[in-house]
């Protein structure tokens, strides 16, 4: 558990480029049992995570799969609701154009509706993301209509927006099964961008694509981050992606944030034992090079049963007495460099 | 901006190539040669026993005759004397005493001919209730009133058979399709509800469909048609039996749709709705009920017979319709005694209609089941 200082600390509350800034978010999921379906158990999923995304910028989101980094993304959004904590977020549509950060926590159905149109996600799986019944205009025009914004001129915008990510005018009246993964993944990337949000979730985006595609698509969500000032979560296991498009990135195992720092500052100079181990798998195209992976011990722990202390202590290669028994703190070691291990300043870890 | 580059001409050529799923689902349907035969018998049948009744049958549903239990009469082209006639015709009906049955019968005279005639002025009726006529689809013109064509002969009134089926048909053809309609309404609204909202409603509305599953279906039938008032008129006491073979038989079909809307819910265009702010009633009409659509006429289609039969063994008990109305299953009772199958087994023909009814239902079902998955291959 995080102390409270440490979440205090963790924000640079006087910061007025962050947009959005989750503290202490908790998500856990009900395990139901028998006849009466009483509760026996929580799966913490989620599990007092804490964070920021300043304006523009992408945070890339890892680990393995099971470790809460989608669950975290769709309760940011609302889609589950959240067990506890606080989100925050620069909203320019409540704050009738000048930015105001609400909790949207706080926010009645109404009001979350509106912020809506600022926060929107893409998704991982590019065939089921996109309603087969429906034309690509229907499903860019979808948030449009949802929000009563779709008029005379939106189609031209649509189809405006489809050639942005590339893809042609002609395709409007097509239907999703007619497209490759690749070009499907651009329907769900411009259906994202169709109300002109400010942050973007992207939930695992390239993940079901092959190699080739995953460039050209990283590309393209670079660009448009460009034009379009986005800010972006980037949900990933793969951390050479997420290499490639973050500023900044934070490193999730089992519902909690151990580590989250610049990108380059985390692959260099890791300072969670779990960050190295992950990154000791990140192949590299080199035929000469030895692999030299850390191969962790055990599995990953069970969220509805984590282990005690830290939870990485099981499999952990520096674990000590301590480690079992008590729950490392988030801080921030090095400025804007949060981790959670009790022996993050005498540990020496490798980067890449 | 863009929009108005899309002129007219690239809107057609889009047509041609873009395939939204329904004209996959024509697409995939047409090859399948058993199915189209389906769906085309079942078609020309509704369209002339619903709607073309009065014209295709040669008599009025209430056209009493004095030829009682007459047999179904050949349509010749030769007559006794080997003379070819171009036009068809048959022999005029005569009446008999059979001395070893102590019956009257009536048997066919050589000397009296009626030739058929297509169009033929008859008994007047009002199509759909509303187009007057009097020309009927064949018939036989003569002179004398007692000029009769029985291709299927007369019941125990001397009402013609063949005119009776026709009309029985309508009713019989249409409680299936309206107790379906009834069917798929009840079945998937609560169905998506159920699936939808999960929890309580989805536990009284399971258990609901349970009770009325694990309860014996003949029975439950008698109870509620029994409750039927006897003053009724036949029209309401069509339209209850509708609405009682539908409440019976919704839950099978709301439980599949449940099914299918727990899978769907799941999905992420569903998520990616949600997120945007969709209401739930947009999700439920726009995302979650279209995905089961295909499903759900699959079954519908292929439980049209069902109901059909239900009918049939309902008026046959004499729990369904009564007469006067007439339906397939009040003819059939009719035809259910001995002594109807031995003096009069005409009346059978009703059974191959219906048999017909429900072979082509079959068709058709399957081949839509098969042409509602058009993305899988084959």
């Amino acid at each position: 558990m995080t102390a409270p200082e440490a979440t205090a600390t963790s924000t640079p509350a006087v910061d007025e480029s962050i947009l959005l800034n989750v503290r202490g978010l908790k998500k856990y999921f009900p395990i139901q049992k028998g006849l009466l379906r009483r509760t026996v158990g929580y799966v913490k999923a989620v599990d007092d995570v804490t964070f920021f995304v300043r304006e523009g910028e992408t945070l890339g989101l890892v680990g393995e799969s099971g470790c809460g980094k989608t669950t975290a993304g769709r309760t940011i959004i609302r889609l589950y609701e959240p067990t506890g904590g606080e989100i925050y977020f620069k909203s320019t549509v409540l704050g009738n154009s000048a930015p105001k950060m609400v909790n949207l926590l706080e926010l009645d159905k109404a009001q979350m509706k509106l912020v809506r149109q600022e926060i929107s996600m893409i998704f991982q799986d590019p065939v089921n993301s996109l309603n087969p019944r429906m034309s690509v205009g229907d499903i860019i025009a979808e948030p449009m209509m949802i929000h009563g914004k779709y008029g005379p001129d939106s189609e031209g915008v649509i189809v405006a927006l489809l050639e942005r990510v590339g893809l042609r005018a002609d395709h409007l009246r097509r239907y999703p099964h007619e497209f490759s993964g690749g070009q499907r993944q651009r329907i769900g990337i411009a259906r994202a961008l169709s109300l002109n949000p400010r942050l973007v979730i992207c939930d695992e985006p390239v993940s079901a694509l092959d190699v080739s595609i995953q460039a050209q698509t990283l590309n393209l969500l670079e660009d448009l981050q460009h034009d379009f000032n986005l800010a972006y979560i980037f949900v990933a296991h793969d951390l050479s992606v997420v290499q490639h498009i973050s500023d900044r990135v934070a490193v999730m195992y089992v519902g909690k944030i151990v580590e989250m720092a610049d990108s380059e500052m985390l692959y260099n100079n890791p300072l969670h034992p779990y960050t190295e181990a992950l990154l000791s798998s990140v192949p590299k195209p080199d035929p000469k090079y030895k692999s030299d992976r850390i191969i962790m011990q055990g599995d990953v722990a069970d969220p509805s049963n984590p282990p005690s202390g830290c939870y990485f202590h099981p499999r952990c290669r520096y674990a000590v007495d301590l480690c079992k028994q008590k729950s490392p703190e988030f801080r921030e070691l090095k400025k804007d460099h949060f981790v959670a291990c009790h022996r993050a300043e005498e540990l020496k870890l490798r980067g890449i | 901006m863009a929009a108005a580059t899309l002129d007219s001409s690239q809107k057609g050529k889009q047509k041609q190539v873009s395939q939204s799923y329904w004209s996959l689902v024509w697409w995939k349907f047409r090859k399948n040669r058993i199915a189209v035969i389906g769906g085309f018998i079942l078609l020309v049948m509704y369209v002339l026993i619903c709607i073309f009744a009065e014209f295709i049958a040669p008599y009025d549903l209430e056209h009493k005759t004095n030829y009682p239990e007459a047999r179904p009469q050949t349509i010749r082209f030769l007559d006794s004397e080997g003379n070819f006639s171009i036009r068809p015709f048959v022999y005029g009906l005569e009446k008999k005493i059979d001395d070893k049955l102590r019956k009257r019968v009536f048997v066919e005279n050589p000397q009296v001919k009626y030739p058929i005639h297509f169009f033929v002025k008859g008994d007047p009726y009002k199509l759909l209730g509303f187009i007057p006529g009097d020309i009927h689809l064949f018939g036989v013109q003569s002179d004398n009133p007692e000029a009769y064509i029985f291709i299927m002969g007369t019941d125990s009134n001397g009402r013609d058979f063949f005119s009776r089926i026709i009309f029985g048909g309508r009713l019989s053809m249409l409680i299936g399709l309206l107790g379906q309609f009834l069917t798929i309404i009840f079945g998937s609204i609560l169905g998506a509800i159920s699936g939808y909202y999960g929890g309580a409603v989805d536990m009284f509305v399971q258990r609901f469909t349970e009770f009325l599953s694990a309860f014996p279906d003949i029975p439950l039938f008698m109870a509620l048609a029994a409750a039927i008032p006897k003053f009724w008129s036949p029209i309401a006491v069509y339209f209850m039996l509708t609405i009682i073979l539908a409440f019976v038989r919704w839950g099978g079909l709301a439980r599949q749709v449940r099914g299918l809307i727990l899978s769907l819910r799941e999905r992420e265009y569903v998520l990616a709705a949600r997120s945007a702010g969709a209401s739930d009633s947009r999700i439920m009409f726009r995302h979650l009920l279209p995905g089961t659509m295909s499903h759900v006429i699959v079954i519908a289609t292929l439980s049209i017979p069902g109901m059909i039969l239900s009918e049939t063994a309902l008026s046959w008990l004499g729990l369904g319709l009564r007469p006067p109305l007439t339906s397939w299953g009040v003819l059939l009772q009719e035809a259910g005694t001995v002594y109807a199958i031995r003096f009069t087994p005409w009346q059978l023909w009703t059974v191959v209609f219906i048999l017909i009814t429900i072979m082509a239902y079959n068709m058709l079902g399957d081949g839509l089941r098969d042409a509602m998955d058009p993305y899988s291959a084959r």
